[in-house]
């Protein structure tokens, strides 16, 4: 058995947490779902610039609907649990809600930005930069 | 089992060329194979180059220049290529924090809109307040012009930035918002028409980010609209856009006569 990692358009790099947060062996997969690509409007560019980037990545690139494609290789794998990193896109967490029905999904936050007491008030950005900027000029935003 | 199966197909990873890479990309995407490809190369490698080439410090003194020292990685944060903590961390490591704020500042713009984003993922498509411009919603255009498509528009200016869009997938910020305010406040063109153009043509558009800049523009996301004059665009683009009055006639007045001009209903804009 091995752990599954769902790779999305949001982390696209070798050192997201997401790979520390595995104990043992897995596999990260890329879903190419044609469907969702073409909802984000992405033209080819944009396309390019993806493939590209998951070429050099330790991922398996497969074409399918997201959710078909994930749900069969978590079968495969014997995998109870999928492993991505947290986003805020609802495409994404429309997806996770579907494996749900399935298996468990496990969200990995990427590193912060900054540290902040609370949620800001986010009606205008300086009312959001005047609680951030108290974090956001130390090394890892720690507070 | 078999019947999944039979619904995946393994992708290739391997390349000999970039060319062939496109070639594959291509036949992925049928529909979109006249589309011209960016030279700007995706990888965390390319990241890196562009994380070493930052200059935080002379980002601060020339961002609004179209020329100015821009750090490029934005297509490479969108995609979580590279961190804005990395980014931030690598900053602070070239001057003290007042001389990198600026830069910091604007890696906090793109934390904000991804936080408004999770808080209240409905904004995106939607406006978030009316418009400020004197005009309501039903006003502006579904549609985006055949001209802008095209970049056959009257004004030299915003010719050069569709053509950098479309062709590169990148446009300087400032450009950006040259671009949406023509196509808002002079077109009359829903602020979410040019979102959906934005989107499809740059590397780095994301929703929040790209949308929520489109709403501070339109002003249903700030508390008057932006927009510019031929004055501000000679100054800022003038070293990399051809900027004469006689090829941008549309923006050749001073910001009272165009406020008057764009937004005759609205009487506090008039200055």
């Amino acid at each position: 058995m091995a752990d599954l990692i769902w790779m999305h358009e949001d982390m696209l790099r070798a050192s997201h947490p997401v790979f520390s947060a595995i104990n043992g062996e897995a596999t990260a997969a890329f879903i190419w779902d044609d469907a969702y690509l073409d909802a984000m409007h992405y033209g080819l560019k944009r396309r390019m610039f993806i493939y590209e980037t998951l070429c050099a990545l330790p991922v398996e690139i497969y074409r399918a609907d997201t959710v078909t494609g994930l749900l069969h290789l978590a079968e495969a794998a014997g995998s109870e649990t999928i492993y991505s990193g947290t986003t805020p896109n609802p495409a994404l967490q429309t997806i996770a809600a579907q494996l749900e029905k399935t298996v468990s999904v496990q969200w990995v936050a990427d590193d912060a930005f900054v540290s902040l007491s609370g949620e800001p008030d986010l009606q205008r950005f300086f009312r959001y930069w005047n609680k951030a900027r108290k974090t956001a000029f130390t090394h890892n935003g720690a507070g | 089992m078999a019947y999944l199966t039979s619904m995946m197909e393994k992708l290739p990873t391997q390349f000999e060329t970039r060319a062939q890479l496109q070639a594959h990309i291509r036949s992925l995407s049928p529909h979109l194979a006249e589309e011209t490809v960016s030279q700007i190369e995706g990888g965390r490698a390319a990241g890196e180059h562009r994380l070493a080439q930052l200059d935080a410090q002379a980002y601060g003194r020339s961002r609004n220049f179209l020329d100015g020292a821009v750090s490029y990685l934005s297509p490479y944060i969108r995609h979580g290529i590279v961190t804005l903590n990395e980014a931030r961390n690598l900053a602070l490591q070239q001057g003290e924090p007042k001389d990198v704020e600026k830069f910091v500042q604007e890696l906090g713009w793109r934390d904000f809109w991804q936080r408004v984003y999770a808080q209240s993922p409905e904004k995106i498509w939607h406006d978030i307040e009316p418009y400020k411009t004197g005009y309501g919603a039903d006003h502006y255009s579904d549609q985006l012009p055949e001209d802008i498509d095209q970049a056959t528009t009257p004004s030299a200016a915003i010719n050069h930035f569709i053509l950098q869009l479309k062709t590169t997938g990148y446009l300087h910020n400032h450009a950006r918002m040259y671009l949406a305010a023509y196509l808002v406040h002079w077109r009359h063109v829903a602020w979410q028409a040019g979102a959906t153009f934005f989107l499809e043509h740059l590397l780095d558009g994301d929703p929040a980010s790209n949308n929520l800049s489109f709403q501070w523009v339109a002003s249903t996301f700030a508390n008057k609209p932006y927009f510019f004059n031929l004055e501000n665009l000679q100054k800022f683009a003038g070293s990399v856009a051809p900027c004469g009055a006689e090829e941008n006639p549309e923006f050749d007045a001073s910001y009272e006569a165009l406020a008057m001009s764009l937004f005759p209903n609205n009487e506090a804009l008039h200055g």
